[in-house]
């Protein structure tokens, strides 16, 4: 008689959900904290709904003695990101001061002050200790704020943030004395030196000076006859977390070395003990091209090895948004990894035999270069045997991209981390 | 040669969509975003099943959810045409009655632009059984300097008072259209007969999330007035009641423990709306200006919600005829998770349709 089949479980798994509290405002003028709160959902959640989850807590709730509603414990090995937006009216609250005492000392519940005016400091003694975020330029303890200025605000709030959630998230969890500081980061700047390096050089001087990152930039860090992939195997060997930015300028493509730091780069890892579940280091490509038909330059080629990559157009002064934005994708990047790693757990608890040679668990959303290298990888690896299901993380490809796909996988089987375990 | 397009399950079928944000989101701790994320996985759901949508809301990119409507039909719309897509569905588009004077801020260019995915279906105040006057749309701007005669001083108390009537007045026809417009999405609203559609449309489900019960616009909140318009004319209804609103009082009413538990929800609600000053506006509009024949009064419209839920006695599945069970059912009062929400949504809507 054939085993009736293990109970399939269709929520998806979550290792990082993020609450924003602020306290409602007296005047409801006064709406800077619900600004920064939008914000953040916008940043983190995605309009497409790709990101983390985000939750909001400020109005009180029913039966809660002025409080909002409260938070749950996250699920095993996962943590909750409680981001509190800090004024006066919350640090003079009682109840909120007693429910953020509490917060602090939950398990797994992380806490991230963001100073919205200099009395924020005076919160509760459990989280004076913690790093404040201050959101104004010239702010930090003891300083005066600058006047308002939320674009700035947002852009410094959501930097600060994605730095700090991308460092929590790829932390060594083998060490459990680890903490999130000790994460490390490091940024590999890609660029042809035919191009203009100016601005490769900018984003590594703002990297060193405005975030905890250490960067790696080709000019000075590689010593003469070593190799890109020794450089990125130690980075990495030291348990740092490697992502790269491309600058993409009109000779990049015409550079072997630079491409051959993209394939290196763009090479599918297995994670360790997994035996499927393969990972890919976060990228962002920078369009630097000046090129055109006039003014001699010429015109550049895009890469095929670029991918589906996050591509962004290059503007001076810009630095912030870069290293957030490939800030982000690191996060993003740890996060699916653990879905992919909690999804491989269940697949396996469902069905207790193996999971197929050909089947490969992603933490990126799967396109033509990288399922190639992938496939050419586990062919080699496994005798053979091609590759024949890929799960991976979001809501799904396009038709268009299927079907592309399809043309070079035929009998590929193509699902989302929600569809396999549905 | 052209493709044949294949119909999904819910070929040409009309989705109804109530919606609207409400007073308790940030009390459940969600934003308008969350209610977003919710809406657009159910209407992505459906039209690549085939549907058409209905959104009675206005262009407002605050509070309304029209404009994100448009663009994911109009993105469903390309993805299906791109080269190479062997599965296509025809995938519909958006009907939006939209009433006076919301449809004002609606031009010519918008509807040229999205002719593809949308159609404007404008309720006026005729269709009300309103015959504006040229008072009613007068604009008496405030004189530049203060009164100083006595002749001045008495003409500003006139303009005031007019002012004040003529206020009044178009808060009462408001109601009165959104009225209209509800009853329209029921009973059938005309609109361009194209690709063998006959002359008139009326949704074939509903699907309610949020609303609010103060402030309303409505002679009663205008969730709980469409909820009870579909539940009276047998048409499914999904009531996600998790975001809190009017609709989470449809959710409660029709699982109380008993007729006085369930009564109590229903009363509470339209006191509460009556309670607000936007209903006074209204309430005083009603003493100097006549309601039109065929549009229910607050006091009709409490009543008849009261009536119906009564008869229905708590019965779940009898009420929302939606293809789910009671326990199904109560998921989707509860849940706030957009995949199962959107998942019991088709599951139900293939039961009825399918």
């Amino acid at each position: 008689m054939s085993k009736a089949p293990a109970q399939k479980s269709a929520a998806l798994p979550e290792p990082a959900t993020i609450y924003v509290l602020w306290h409602p405002p007296r005047d409801p003028a006064d709406d800077a904290a619900e600004f920064y709160a939008h914000a953040i959902f916008s940043w983190f959640r995605m309009k497409s709904g790709y990101g983390a989850p985000v939750y909001f807590r400020s109005t009180a709730a029913a039966g809660r003695d002025g409080k909002p509603l409260d938070i749950l414990p996250p699920a095993e090995g996962a943590v909750n990101l409680i981001i509190v937006l800090a004024n006066a009216e919350m640090v003079a609250d009682h109840a909120w001061r007693e429910w953020l005492d509490e917060l602090a000392n939950r398990k797994n519940f992380l806490l991230f002050p963001v100073a919205l005016d200099s009395t924020a400091y005076n919160l509760p003694e459990s989280m004076r200790e913690l790093n404040f975020i201050p959101v104004q330029l010239a702010a930090g303890r003891g300083s005066q704020f600058a006047t308002d200025d939320r674009e700035q605000g947002r852009e410094r709030l959501l930097k600060q943030l994605t730095e700090a959630f991308a460092r929590v998230l790829t932390r060594d969890e083998t060490d459990p004395a680890a903490l999130p500081s000790e994460s490390k980061v490091r940024v590999f700047l890609s660029h042809a030196k035919a191009d203009d390096t100016e601005q490769a050089r900018s984003l590594r001087d703002y990297i060193y000076s405005e975030t905890q990152l250490s960067a790696f930039f080709d000019e000075n860090d590689i010593a003469f006859g070593n190799s890109f992939q020794k450089v990125l195997d130690k980075a990495l060997r030291q348990g740092e977390t490697a992502a790269l930015a491309v600058f993409h300028g009109d000779n990049y493509a015409d550079r072997p070395w630079c491409r051959r730091e993209i394939q290196v780069f763009r090479k599918p890892v297995k994670v360790k003990g997994t035996g499927c579940v393969w990972m890919l280091h976060p990228m962002i490509v920078l369009q630097t091209m000046k090129g055109g038909i006039s003014g001699g330059v010429g015109l550049g080629r895009t890469i095929a090895e670029l991918g589906s990559a996050t591509c962004i157009r290059w503007q001076e002064r810009n630095e912030a948004t870069y290293v957030t934005s490939l800030l982000r994708e690191v996060f993003l990047g740890a996060r699916h990894l653990k879905m992919a790693i909690e999804v491989r757990r269940r697949l396996r608890r469902m069905n207790p035999g193996r999971i197929a040679k050909g089947c490969a668990l992603i933490n990126w959303t799967p396109d033509l270069p990288t399922l190639l290298r992938l496939g050419e990888i586990i062919r080699g690896e496994v005798g053979g045997v091609p590759l024949s299901r890929v799960i991976y993380p979001g809501h799904g490809l396009s038709r268009l991209e299927l079907d592309t796909l399809r043309l070079y996988f035929p009998k590929l089987e193509l699902l989302t981390f929600t569809e396999v375990l549905s | 040669m052209k493709k044949a397009l294949a119909p999904g399950f819910l070929h040409q079928r009309i989705i109804g969509f109530s919606l609207a944000e409400s007073e308790d989101l940030l009390e459940l701790g969600f934003g308008p975003e969350h209610q977003r994320e919710v809406i657009l996985s159910i209407a992505r759901g459906v039209l690549r099943e085939g549907a058409d949508l209905c959104y009675g809301g206005s262009l407002q990119s605050d509070g309304t959810f029209t404009l994100d409507l448009i663009d994911l039909s109009s993105a469903e719309q390309r993805e299906a045409a791109s080269p190479g897509n062997r599965a296509s569905i025809r995938i519909g588009r958006l009907f939006n009655p939209i009433t006076w004077p919301a449809y004002e801020q609606l031009t010519v260019a918008h509807e040229a632009q999205w002719i593809d995915c949308y159609t404007a279906v404008r309720v006026t105040r005729e269709d009300a059984g309103i015959e504006p006057t040229a008072d009613d749309d007068a604009v008496e701007p405030q004189p530049l300097n203060p009164p100083v005669t006595d002749d001045e001083k008495q003409a500003e108390m006139e303009r005031q008072e007019r002012e004040r009537l003529r206020g009044e007045r178009r808060a009462v026809h408001v109601a009165a259209v959104l009225s209209r417009m509800r009853r329209m999405q029921v009973d059938g609203f005309p609109v361009p007969a194209f690709f063998g559609r006959r002359g008139k449309i009326k949704i074939e489900a509903a699907i309610l999330l949020g609303g609010k019960v103060t402030n309303s616009k409505g002679f009663c909140p205008g969730l709980i007035e469409e909820g009870v318009n579909a539940m009276r004319k047998r048409i499914p209804v999904f009531l996600l009641g998790g975001f809190g609103g009017a609709t989470r009082v449809l959710t409660d009413a029709l699982d109380s423990k008993n007729e006085i538990a369930r009564s109590k929800v229903l009363n509470d609600a339209f006191d509460r709306c009556e309670d607000s000053p936007r209903f006074d506006a209204i309430s005083r509009g009603l003493e100097h200006c006549p309601l039109p024949e065929g549009i229910p009064s607050p006091a009709k419209l409490r009543e008849d919600a009261g009536e119906f839920f009564k008869a229905q006695g708590g019965d779940i599945e009898k009420t929302l005829r939606n293809g789910l069970s009671a326990a199904e059912n109560r998921i989707l009062f509860r849940s706030t998770d957009s995949l199962e929400i959107a998942r019991l949504i088709l599951e139900g809507l293939r039961k009825v349709y399918g």
